[in-house]
């Protein structure tokens, strides 16, 4: 997973909709469309479509986003676990759930992958009502995701989704503070991101190119330290990434033979922390106390700047919303 | 210590508790035991030990050897085969002296996989019964010392949420010194604080 680089605004939605999409995976077509009729039928919630190989949910995860994927064990191209590590690929945070009549025992070791999941046995009584209840408490809770969550996640969502999109006409002044930063404090690399639901996406880079990196618009949250940033409660500094078990694993940062990173947090007036501004270098190097105070001055006018967007946006929708005639319609 | 009089009591209403160990306890797994074990109430509980320490004759001694404290009415122990000592096969699956008991174990204990689904299908058993149920994990470390901090975390975080789901009280266990602030601020986000554990 490769990220950052030449970041642009993405107009993709955040995914913060009431609706839970389910994908139900299955070899026999008539067994895919009664757990998904199942799952519809014991909760208004659930949104199931379903499937019978694995390449049908590679087409569908390219083009839409899905919450929840409940897969038999055999399916018309491959096995369930083999479907599971392909999505924990392309969609880490998604909430993988085995659903099968095999025990443990008539599943060969060596096909049962290496990533965790969860299972509830299909008996023949179909659990349908247990798998709905487990469903839906895993999205709602998030419980597949592999880092830890803001406390203040729901909230911190919902604020995002006042700053972002913003107007691509306001790009510049991003590109030009996350330049700055970054000839600031001598780093080679700098950007600015905002953190939704299940990625971060980069508002703005400098120097990525420079290294080689190929340009992308945002990346997995697992994959990167900002991740972290946003749960503490101030600027983060990671001296040596191949010494932190957080974020040492991180393939963008093995590729991009990135060490050091420092990032502070791009926080609300209300107080919700939406993303980070932070530099990056390819050495290991240390932070002074000046300096992180400095980073946190870079992030505030990030978040003016953002602020500014908002209220940019918010009169343009004022200017062009219909004039209210003060009478109810239908009334 | 005594264990009427000063066994742990568990946080009113809290499903998950990362449990270190202090040296209150003559082994590690010793405090753990009593968290398991709800005085009085013996009948209605369902244990789960997934121990990678320990095997079940070393639980079960330390169990039966400590005044108050009984078995639960269904035990069942997961643990795995790479771990010295550990050896599912000499172990009945009918019972013993009036508790219904279960051992088995995993291949490998990196295989998370295996065990997050040996674990849910025990837990959807126990939750059939109608029981309470009461779960010990540990250590943490086994896991940590072979797999990556994130996969360890996304393993945890889909084994606490079946706690949840089921009302489980579940105590999973670290030696907290052995690691970083930063893997121990990691996981403890998972858990209720650790200082919810106290002795009475």
């Amino acid at each position: 997973m490769i990220m950052c680089a030449y970041p642009r605004v993405s107009q993709n939605h955040l995914m913060t909709g009431s609706d839970i999409a389910v994908l139900c995976a299955n070899a026999d077509p008539s067994e895919a469309t009664a757990t998904a009729s199942a799952l519809a039928d014991r909760a208004d919630e659930l949104s199931p479509s379903h499937v019978e190989s694995i390449a049908e949910v590679k087409t569908l995860l390219a083009e839409q986003s899905v919450d929840c994927v409940v897969s038999e064990y055999e399916l018309a191209d491959g096995t369930g676990f083999e479907l599971f590590s392909h999505v924990r690929q392309v969609a880490p945070d998604t909430v993988c759930i085995l659903f099968t009549d095999r025990t443990l025992e008539e599943i060969p070791r060596e096909e049962r992958g290496e990533v965790p999941i969860d299972y509830l046995h299909k008996d023949g009584s179909g659990p349908y009502r247990p798998l709905a209840a487990r469903i839906e408490h895993s999205v709602r809770q998030r419980t597949h995701t592999a880092y830890p969550l803001p406390e203040d996640e729901p909230a911190r969502l919902d604020a995002l989704a006042d700053y972002y999109p913003f107007d691509a006409d306001e790009q510049d002044a991003f590109d030009q503070l996350a330049e700055l930063a970054a000839t600031f404090f001598d780093a080679p690399l700098a950007y600015i991101g905002l953190i939704d639901a299940h990625k971060q996406r980069f508002v703005a880079s400098y120097g990525f190119d420079a290294i080689g990196a190929p340009a992308v618009e945002s990346a997995p949250r697992q994959e990167g330290a900002c991740t972290y940033t946003i749960l503490e409660d101030d600027v983060m500094v990671v001296e040596d990434i191949r010494e932190d078990p957080r974020v040492k694993s991180v393939e963008t940062y093995q590729q991009l033979g990135i060490r050091w990173y420092a990032g502070a947090q791009l926080r609300t007036p209300t107080g919700h922390c939406i993303g980070t501004l932070c530099v990056l270098d390819t050495e290991p190097r240390s932070f002074s106390e000046s300096q992180e105070r400095h980073l946190r001055q870079f992030a505030a006018r990030a978040m003016d700047q953002l602020e500014l967007c908002r209220h940019l946006s918010a009169s343009d929708s004022t200017a062009s919303a219909p004039h209210d005639t003060g009478t109810e319609e239908g009334a | 210590m005594h264990a009427d009089e000063d066994a742990p009591t568990t946080p009113n209403g809290s499903s998950n508790v990362l449990w270190t160990p202090t040296p209150d306890y003559e082994t590690e797994e010793d405090g753990c035991l009593e968290l398991l074990t709800p005085r009085d109430v013996t009948d209605g509980v369902s244990a789960l030990v997934v121990t990678f320490r320990q095997t079940p004759e070393e639980v079960l001694t330390d169990w039966d050897r400590r005044p108050g404290v009984s078995r639960p009415r269904r035990l069942h122990f997961i643990g795995a085969e790479n771990v010295a000592g550990y050896n599912s096969e000499q172990w009945p699956r009918d019972g013993e002296n009036g508790t219904e008991l279960v051992v088995e174990a995993v291949d490998d204990v990196a295989d998370l996989a295996t065990l997050g689904v040996r674990i849910s299908s025990v837990l959807s058993e126990f939750e059939a019964t109608g029981d309470e149920i009461v779960t010990y994990f540990g250590p943490i470390s086994s896991l940590l010392e072979t797999r990556e901090l994130s996969d360890v975390f996304r393993f945890l975080h889909i084994l606490t949420g079946r706690m949840q789901t089921v009302d489980a009280n579940a105590y999973f266990h670290i030696d907290r010194d052995d690691y970083s602030e930063e893997t121990m601020s990691t996981l403890k986000r998972l858990f209720e604080p650790i200082e919810a554990v106290e002795t009475k």
